[in-house]
């Protein structure tokens, strides 16, 4: 009975540590090979392919289900700003750029959960096609739970951590085999509650 | 003697805690995928091998992570162990369309967009891996490295004033058993 108590307990505590340290690790924040950066933002160059490693695989099950592969898509995730702070509701931004090389391109902010934040606009994103530009052809989104005037997103009234993703599909050659080369959005933070 | 029971009870739990920390990583993608698809059919009221035409995502409307709002999704739970699956697409000249298959781990091992369909015909056979078909056609026969798996197909909202056009397309994509 004692030894079966004991190796009940052995497994208990096996099973707690592994579970445990697997869910740790995949929420951990990833960069290892396959992961590249640039500013605040960086994407898994084998998101979606068949050649993902079973970390890349896991972590991507959770936070990017249904990927694309890069020939087809690229998705850059940015989960703090310029200055590498977290991304708050709390806080407002300004999200500045210029077109990218790519077919098609879209910007979208989610919630702690991976979720769309609710807002009664039904605002999550701005794109290559419904952005406004300023005359030199830069834009500037405004990610804030106050109104702005243009390219406006709703961070809500709830404070939490925010992601941002950057969706390039039929993204360029040059973008493809040079994920970290391109000019990507600044992510600058104005001002918090 | 204490000290050596110790070491061994502790080796035990490293080793189990190895073990389990190995399989919850390889099997999440599957058992994640496969939470997904029942959802899925559970909250669109759907069948396997059906195409099912979502309205364009809004905050109420989720039921996968990070959907992009941009989009309009056709998804399809495919099981291709009895049957193959007929798969037709639009090829619109003004947007972007794309086919993805998923199987039942995660991969995206097939993804075919409207300029590749334009050129090279507008419909797919997806068919079990090991399994053949000697029909003819102009197809791209596709075999699914796992019988079940996610048929996910996008159309781009180009312009917000021609949502009706944009569902058009949408549903211009039919998904059908081959009997």
């Amino acid at each position: 009975m004692k030894t079966t108590l004991k190796y009940l307990c052995i497994l208990l505590i096996g099973c707690f540590l592994g579970i445990g340290s697997a869910m740790y690790w995949l929420a951990k924040s990833p960069l290892d090979s396959n992961w590249v950066k640039k500013g605040a933002w960086r994407t898994n160059i084998l998101a979606g392919s068949e050649q993902s490693g079973m970390y890349d695989r896991a972590r991507i099950a959770i936070a990017g289900l249904l990927a694309l592969n890069k020939s087809e898509t690229l998705y850059y995730v940015a989960d703090n700003d310029d200055s590498g702070e977290p991304l708050r509701a709390a806080c407002d931004y300004r999200i500045e750029g210029k077109d990218l090389d790519a077919r098609w391109w879209s910007i979208t902010v989610y919630g702690r959960t991976y979720f769309l934040i609710p807002n009664e606009q039904k605002r999550y994103s701005f794109n290559r096609n419904n952005i406004t530009r300023d005359t030199d052809n830069h834009f500037r989104i405004h990610l804030s739970s106050k109104p702005k005037e243009k390219n406006w997103i709703p961070s809500g009234q709830k404070d939490q951590k925010l992601h941002l993703t950057l969706r390039l599909y039929n993204p360029s050659l040059g973008i493809v085999e040079n994920s970290s080369g391109s000019d990507l959005p600044n992510i600058i933070k104005e001002q918090c509650k | 003697m204490q000290v050596k029971v110790w070491m061994k009870s502790t080796v035990i739990t490293l080793t189990l805690a190895a073990v389990f920390h190995i399989v919850t990583v390889t099997i999440l993608p599957d058992v994640i995928m496969a939470f997904v698809s029942k959802k899925a059919l559970h909250s669109l009221k759907a069948s396997v091998n059906t195409a099912i035409h979502r309205p364009r995502i809004t905050d109420d409307q989720e039921t996968i992570v990070m959907p992009c709002p941009d989009l309009l999704y056709t998804i399809c739970v495919y099981d291709v162990s009895q049957k193959p699956l007929r798969i037709k697409a639009p090829t619109p000249k003004d947007t972007y369309f794309s086919i993805a298959m998923y199987a039942a781990n995660t991969d995206n091992f097939f993804v075919v967009n409207d300029r590749q369909l334009a050129n090279g015909g507008r419909e797919i056979l997806l068919i079990n891996k090991g399994a053949s078909y000697s029909g003819s056609g102009n197809f791209w026969v596709v075999e699914a490295p796992t019988s079940k798996g996610i048929i996910l197909c996008r159309t781009l909202i180009t312009d917000e004033n021609r949502m009706e056009d944009m569902i058009r397309i949408q549903h211009q994509v039919t998904i059908a058993e081959v009997q």
